[in-house]
């Protein structure tokens, strides 16, 4: 066969075709090589990996420069991970334009590997492109972490390095709405006031009966979504077909990004696919097993966080956290200098889709802290947050913000919560989603 | 939603929107939004016994 010939041209000793040997077993390669739809969610994520790397080749947030300019933001977990940025970015420099041309270059003899059914060496180049993309969103930067990226790393994970890889991509992707749902078991989407303290309202539909449409979307996630697994067609093939428009409805408001992606998987798996994997249990199915438990845990760890983690931001985003609120912030520094007189700095977000993440701006000023000591005497800050149309709560209300440091897995004290009293200060008029 | 003393919190890109108010549905759905929530919750755990219990009657067939 022409695909055996051309990586046993390449990589001809005994070590190396022992070494490719031992990888096509290890990462089960050999169901890609079978299976025509696997084949096809290769190429699925390998597009979606290029439109990633399209918007991230010009984006300055793993940049020497965002470090220096104070404008990145690190994941709670590794805050100082500015300190690791090497690239820099369009005008400083071309080493990040540099390396995305060298992936791009991968992409491509990826693509083209697998057009020759060249599927270990494909999958080796993948991996390497998941590894970069892992690591960015994961540790070098938090503003690049999409819930779209989480969907692309986790699937990627299943195809790439899991066994029964056709079984678990379609019960992961399944997974995905029904743990989606779970975020809207709240009033933004109970009520639909997500939706209704949008200026523009629901598209198309208005918003005197936005409840049953949103009741709607989460009965078909946490519900529906199994019927997708079905292999009675006429089971299948409904809840597909809203599925599909469901997505291209989103896409009114939420634009391409993510409908793109999901589309593409959701017809692949469901839609053009009638490839069966037998279920009988047997050792292969642990790795998967556990993946997807560790998914699920994932999805509720904000759960032992104290407070709205939609308000507070705790916890948010280590799960999917699609849509879970519509977002209002306003966030006041006041610095008061050792000589002068003081500053007053408002960040204020009126864009429904912003989180609003209280985090984002602690880490903010907690960089002006450490980089002005010399300078500042103390700082005043508060940030006040509503959702879906509600109260805008003081969250945090200190004269002393560098003084705070903040816990990645449970709840900092100095962020006031509702249920313990965190003032109302004002209502919000309806926003937007841009 | 807000009474006639309500403070509103304008920002540089709500300038010029209205209050925030709910529909008459929502009206209706509001009192119980917590019960609702409730349901949901126990409808998606319902739905995952269900799902699991089929998972394993499947792999043992």
């Amino acid at each position: 066969m022409n695909n055996v010939v051309l990586r046993e041209r390449v990589f001809d000793s005994a070590g190396e075709k022992q070494f490719f040997g031992w990888y096509r077993r290890f990462f089960s390669v050999a169901e890609i090589e079978a299976r025509p739809t696997l084949q096809l969610i290769f190429g699925a994520l390998l597009f979606s990996l290029l439109i990633s790397f399209i918007g991230w080749a010009h984006n300055p947030s793993i940049t020497i420069g965002s470090y220096l300019s104070n404008s990145y933001v690190c994941w709670p977990y590794f805050q100082t991970c500015g300190e690791h940025y090497f690239l820099q970015g369009l005008s400083h420099g071309y080493s990040q334009t540099a390396l995305y041309a060298v992936l791009l270059g991968i992409i491509a003899l990826a693509a083209w590997l697998a057009y020759k059914k060249e599927w270990v060496l494909a999958h080796v180049l993948v991996v390497i492109l998941w590894l970069w993309k892992a690591l960015v969103v994961f540790a070098l930067t938090r503003a690049l972490a999409q819930n779209f990226d989480y969907y692309e790393i986790i699937l990627l994970f299943v195809l790439l390095f899991l066994p029964r890889k056709l079984f678990f991509l379609r019960l992961t992707f399944v997974s995905f709405y029904f743990l989606a749902s779970t975020v809207k078991f709240s009033a933004g989407w109970i009520l639909g006031s997500y939706f209704t303290s949008l200026q523009n309202g629901l598209p198309l539909f208005g918003s005197a009966f936005a409840p049953l449409y949103t009741n709607f979307v989460i009965a078909l996630e946490a519900i529906g979504s199994w019927f997708l697994l079905s292999e009675q067609k006429r089971l299948r093939y409904p809840v597909f077909a809203l599925f599909v428009l469901f997505h291209l409805y989103s896409s009114i408001i939420i634009g391409y990004r993510y409908p793109v992606l999901a589309l593409s998987i959701l017809i692949i798996l469901f839609g053009i696919s009638d490839e069966r994997e037998d279920f009988r249990f047997d050792k292969s199915f642990l790795p998967g097993m556990l993946f997807l438990a560790l998914l699920f845990a994932v999805q509720f760890s904000p759960l032992f966080i104290p407070g709205d983690e939609r308000l507070t931001g705790e916890g948010n985003r280590f799960r999917l956290f699609m849509f879970e609120a519509n977002h209002q912030c306003i966030s006041k520094f006041t610095i008061n200098w050792k000589s002068g007189a003081p500053s007053t700095i408002v960040r204020e977000s009126a864009n429904a889709r912003v989180r609003c993440d209280l985090y984002n701006e602690w880490f903010w000023v907690h960089q002006v802290c450490l980089r002005r000591s010399a300078s500042i005497k103390d700082i005043s800050w508060t940030f006040d947050h509503s959702i879906d149309g509600g109260p805008f709560y003081r969250l945090v209300d200190t004269n002393d913000a560098c003084a705070l440091d903040y816990a990645a897995f449970s709840h900092n004290t100095w962020i006031h919560l509702p249920e313990n009293g965190a003032p109302i200060v004002g209502y919000p008029l309806k926003d937007l989603y841009e | 939603m807000n009474s006639a003393s309500t403070t509103y919190l304008v920002l540089q890109e709500t300038r010029g929107n209205g209050p925030v108010t709910l529909s008459p549905l929502q009206k209706i759905m509001q009192p119980h939004e917590a019960q609702l929530e409730t349901i949901w919750w126990c409808i998606w755990f319902i739905t995952l016994c269900i799902v699991i219990a089929r998972g394993v009657r499947n792999a043992r067939r």
